[in-house]
């Protein structure tokens, strides 16, 4: 039998005393040594104490046996584990080197089959050389990639058959049981191995077990045994939250490793050896809620994505995911994240106390969100007791078209009461461009209507079209905040911050905000900037924050806390309109502007961009219903045609964000008083629905 | 078989003391080494302070006790690099040391404290072991043992013993040699000097400064076996001529070279030049194994190979009076040649 060919010859005895007695359950007498919680019997132990008797080499203790069997385990695996060097890549990443380090892979089939985990093999790596045991050395071609579960699977051209080991059976896996991880960086001819137990099953959303052997890019790809040899699973770099292999190297002395279990590897087999590449599926839908044991319910539903398309809705509640009950966030993420792009997942909602069932068929990217666009602006001080007024109707806009016009009041959509600007907005962004919606319209001759309209797509140049209206000052008691000019401080942040808020702030009249992000500018000169932009504030109800970086020259990421804060705090003292703050960057800032808007959730509407392209290294985030930025790039005539600035619109655009641009008279970092006007119509236009 | 719960542990618990009994052994422990075997070892290993505390370096580490006159096995480093150097004994006892002796090559030194019957580790009892073995480090990793307290103890297995020397540029330290790569994390800031020991507390390893994989960032928990620093150590003791430093001869007295092969590389005008074999001269050994002009060199000897300097490199530490493997890239196929050794008939030793 295979246990009396993979332990060596001394170990015999024992193990026959083992098999007569205690089969087919023969992990046992390995067990007892574990610890006292593992212990299951008196039987194998007796078994384990005859054997030392019989054999002087265990007289000492039982330690021997573990020794043997985990030596045991690793010279099986031997053959099956096989070291693969990509020939020729050069990349390194955040000073983590990637070049040419050499990884694990697992045998899977007879044929030649390998896997790997995507660790230090991106997908351009070239040629990849598998290294066998016996210092075999063949070409190891890409089949398919599981992106998900940060799998490769290979094929190489072997003569003979190679050795597959068996897979661990996953109803008799359980916590505390030995595990030894097995790699093949170290050297071509030996593996290196760790010992620990199972410290859990059903990690990372149910696609890992973990374990506290050492899991580090020596060991990547290589195979998580039992103390029997059989395959846990492929120890891979996963994280429950994490996006990059990165993530999970940083963790590779925490006592926290993971790995993904061979009986799921063994499902997946059959599509990747079709060379099916997998995705993680993407529903397409943001809960309400950061609490992990909040209601799971629907905060939005991106427009065109599975969720869309079928039936979900805003509001919805999940109460069942593939027939499991569903009462927190985890026991949702634990039926979606498992799954791959192109799978069902069957859910059970609850609206309006009714249940439905719901069938999405996951995807791999999501189309990119569009917002759809009605064409109006809405009148923020006006006072009325339901209804949207409407300050502003777009020329050319779905609303002009359907003869709504200013001074209209929007009542319904769909049927739904419209009682503030918000729940229009969220309305409107919960449907996508194209999607036909009816609206209940009060008109200024006190005659209401029903207006069936086609959304569309935001205009680029919105802007820049003729001006709107202001909006009329509202009369009445003087604020009780400061107004003019300000300092305002945050006392844990060393920066300080020069603001002016207009005199003639109403808070029923919210503001917009521009954070102006100067760079390296004396206190004179921030001075000069305040008076420039003044009446123009004041015109557009547009309060003005020029703060200064904690070492006083240059910005860096560690100052996006203290701007987060900074609006936090104006938010809390003034009537701010979060759609209408702009960060204002120019050369050195622009990266800062816009990865600080990007991620402020919602926090900043707009960036205006002091001609400044943005670094082609910076990643820019797809729109999405949660957080849409509208760009304004400002340039001079010469450098309105330049590259970087035209790449900067294409890669904005590309991402479905409004890009407009406004070719200034003056210089972009002090433009004259009508090009200043401009961008403070630009920002008033932000609040467009 | 039936699980029972406590009532089964119970059991099998006094199935232990049972079978201890049955082997006349009262001191045979299931599954970690006894107390008295700790208590040995960790007798024998002692607390060194010495220069440091700057720039992030810790003014201490660990030594060994080697003789009952108190000759101390340690690492050389710069906590040694003072005359003050002060040894802390496991009773707690201080003692000023005197460096005796250092060899670089092997990051070793040799210090003496002023004693007589001191516990020590025989130098005759020391083992080597496989990898997958249990194993004890012990030290004063982080100088979190003061005064009389016992140095700490770590418990791993051997991961895989590997040459230090067979990963050239990915550690940067003087020392080229095997060293036992252990899972666990042993060497810390102050665990330099520490013992790395088997269940029967014989010494198996000395435990390294920490040190770092230039390629992937992660740093490597190791100690050198005892085996390889002993006949140094034991010239050392006796004030004997020291043995060769093995690590000096690893470039043979008679390496191979390109002409040797016949091949011709592409000229070498790249920082990284690929490999490309350029030429092969018709009748020489390279085109008689089968090279071909165009072929790229991926793999000298053992060797992965991705310059044309990394050939020539490689080539220098082959022993030419042995055959030459080759493996090379010919379109997408991947193919092994031998070349038979050239020096054969020059000399022999």
């Amino acid at each position: 039998m295979k246990q009396a060919e993979l332990l060596s010859r001394e170990s015999i005895s024992h193990l026959e005393i083992d098999r007569m007695q205690f089969s087919p359950n023969r992990r046992k007498p390995f067990e007892i040594v574990l610890s006292a919680s593992a212990m299951h019997g008196l039987l194998p132990l007796l078994a384990a104490c005859l054997a030392s008797l019989a054999n002087p080499l265990y007289g000492q203790n039982l330690t021997p046996l573990e020794q043997e069997a985990i030596r045991a385990a690793v010279q099986e695996a031997d053959a099956s584990v096989v070291r693969l060097e990509p020939v020729g890549i050069t990349t390194a990443r955040e000073g983590v080197g990637l070049s040419l380090a050499p990884s694990t892979a697992l045998v899977v089939s007879a044929e030649g089959h390998l896997i790997s985990t995507t660790f230090g093999i991106p997908e351009d790596a070239g040629q990849v050389v598998a290294i066998f045991a016996d210092g075999t050395r063949t070409i190891a071609a890409e089949v398919a990639r599981d992106h998900s579960r940060r799998l490769v699977l290979w094929k190489t051209e072997s003569e003979s058959p190679l050795p597959v080991l068996p897979v661990a059976n996953p109803s008799e896996v359980h916590v505390g049981e030995w595990a030894i991880a097995v790699g093949r960086t170290y050297s071509a001819s030996h593996p290196s191995i760790s010992v620990g137990i199972v410290s859990a099953l059903n990690r990372v959303w149910g696609m890992a077990l973990q374990t506290d052997a050492k899991v580090s890019p020596v060991n990547y790809g290589g195979p998580l045994l039992d103390i029997e040899g059989r395959v846990l699973g492929i120890l891979a770099p996963l994280m429950p939250e994490g996006t990059d292999d990165l993530d999970a190297v940083r963790r590779y002395d925490a006592g926290v490793g993971f790995a993904v279990p061979m009986w799921q590897v063994r499902e997946l087999l059959s599509r990747l050896q079709k060379g099916e590449d997998l995705h993680a599926g993407v529903l397409g839908i943001a809960l309400v809620g950061r609490n992990p044991f909040g209601p799971v319910v629907i905060g939005a539903c991106q427009a065109g994505s599975p969720a869309a398309l079928a039936g979900l809705r805003q509001g919805d509640r999940i109460v069942a995911a593939e027939g499991q009950p569903i009462r927190f966030r985890s026991d949702f993420l634990y039926q979606l994240r498992p799954k791959y792009a192109g799978e069902e997942l069957r859910l059970t909602v609850e609206r309006e106390g009714e249940q439905i069932e719901i069938v999405a068929t996951l995807v791999e990217e999501l189309p990119p969100y569009e917002r759809p666009y009605l064409g109006i602006l809405p009148d923020l001080a006006a006072n009325v007791e339901s209804g949207v007024p409407v300050r502003y109707v777009f020329p050319g806009s779905p609303a002009q078209a359907a003869g709504i016009e200013p001074g209209s009041v929007i009542l319904q959509a769909d049927g739904q009461d419209i009682t503030s600007v918000e729940s229009l907005l969220a309305y409107v962004r919960s449907q996508w461009v194209g999607a036909k919606v009816t609206f209940r319209v009060e008109r200024s001759d006190a005659e209401s209507m029903e207006v069936e309209i086609t959304l569309q797509g935001l205009p680029q140049e919105l802007s820049l079209q003729p001006p709107p209206l202001l909006p009329e000052p509202v009369e009445g008691e003087a604020a009780e905040v400061a107004t003019g000019r300000i300092n305002p401080s945050l006392p844990e942040h060393p920066q300080t911050c020069l603001g002016y808020v207009p005199e003639a702030y109403d808070p029923r009249l919210p503001l917009g905000v521009m954070l102006w992000l100067a760079e390296g500018t004396s206190e004179q000169e921030r001075e000069a900037l305040l008076a420039a932009w003044q009446p123009v504030c004041d015109e557009f109800q547009t309060m003005l924050l020029v703060p200064s970086p904690e070492d006083g020259q240059d910005w860096s990421l560690e100052d996006a806390e203290y701007l987060q804060k900074l609006i936090e705090q104006t938010t809390q003292r003034y009537e701010i309109d979060s759609r209408r703050v702009v960060a204002v960057g120019s050369r050195k800032t622009a990266a800062l502007a816009f990865r600080w808007a990007a991620a402020s959730g919602g926090a900043v509407g707009g960036v205006v961009l002091l001609e400044a392209p943005l670094p082609a290294t910076l990643v820019i985030p797809p729109a999405s219903p949660e957080s849409d930025l509208s760009l304004l790039l400002v340039a001079s005539p010469a450098s309105n045609t330049a590259r970087p600035l035209i790449q900067t619109k294409q890669r904005l655009r590309e991402k479905k964000h409004p890009v407009a641009v406004l070719t200034t008279r003056g210089t972009p970092l002090d433009p004259e008083e009508a090009d200043r006007e401009a961008v403070l119509r630009w920002i008033d236009a932000l609040s467009r629905i | 078989m039936v699980r029972t719960g406590t009532g089964t542990r119970h059991t099998a618990r006094m199935s232990v003391l049972l079978a201890c009994w049955l082997l006349g052994n009262p001191t045979a422990w299931g599954d970690v080494p006894s107390p008295d075997v700790l208590r040995q070892v960790q007798s024998k290993v002692v607390k060194i302070y010495g220069a440091g505390g700057i720039r992030g370096l810790e003014p201490y580490q660990t030594g060994l006790l080697i003789s009952a006159e108190g000759h101390i096995l340690t690492v050389w480093s710069t906590v040694l690099d003072t005359v003050e150097i002060t040894v802390v004994l496991d009773d707690g006892s201080r003692h000023s040391a005197t460096l005796q002796d250092t060899d670089v090559s092997l990051e070793m030194a040799l210090l003496k404290i002023d004693a007589s019957d001191v516990p020590y580790f025989d130098l005759v009892e020391v083992a080597e072991v496989e990898t997958g073995t249990w194993v004890l480090a012990f030290s004063n990793l982080f100088g979190v043992a003061a005064g009389d307290e016992p140095v700490s103890v770590q418990h791993g297995c051997v991961s895989a013993r590997i040459d230090l020397d067979a990963r050239r540029g990915v550690f940067s330290t003087p020392y080229r040699g095997p060293v036992y790569v252990v899972d666990a994390i042993v060497n810390n800031p102050g665990a330099a000097g520490g013992a790395l020991t088997d269940y029967q507390g014989r010494l198996v390893g000395l435990l390294g400064k920490e040190l770092r994989d230039a390629r992937t960032s992660l740093w490597l928990n190791y100690a050198i076996p005892l085996t390889t620093l002993q006949p140094t150590l034991q010239a050392m003791l006796e004030g004997s001529a020291r043995p060769d430093n093995p690590f000096d001869q690893l470039r043979p007295a008679e390496p191979w070279d390109l002409p040797q092969t016949g091949i011709l590389l592409v000229p070498d005008v790249l920082d990284k030049t690929p490999p490309f074999v350029d030429a092969v001269a018709p009748e020489s050994p390279g085109r008689t194994a089968g090279l071909l002009p165009d072929d790229l060199i991926v793999y000298v000897g053992e060797e992965l190979v991705t310059s044309c300097q990394a050939v020539r490199e490689s080539l220098a530490m082959l022993d030419a009076r042995q055959p030459l493997r080759m493996t090379v890239m010919r379109g997408d196929e991947l193919r092994q040649y031998e070349i038979p050794p050239q020096a054969e008939n020059r000399t022999r030793e």
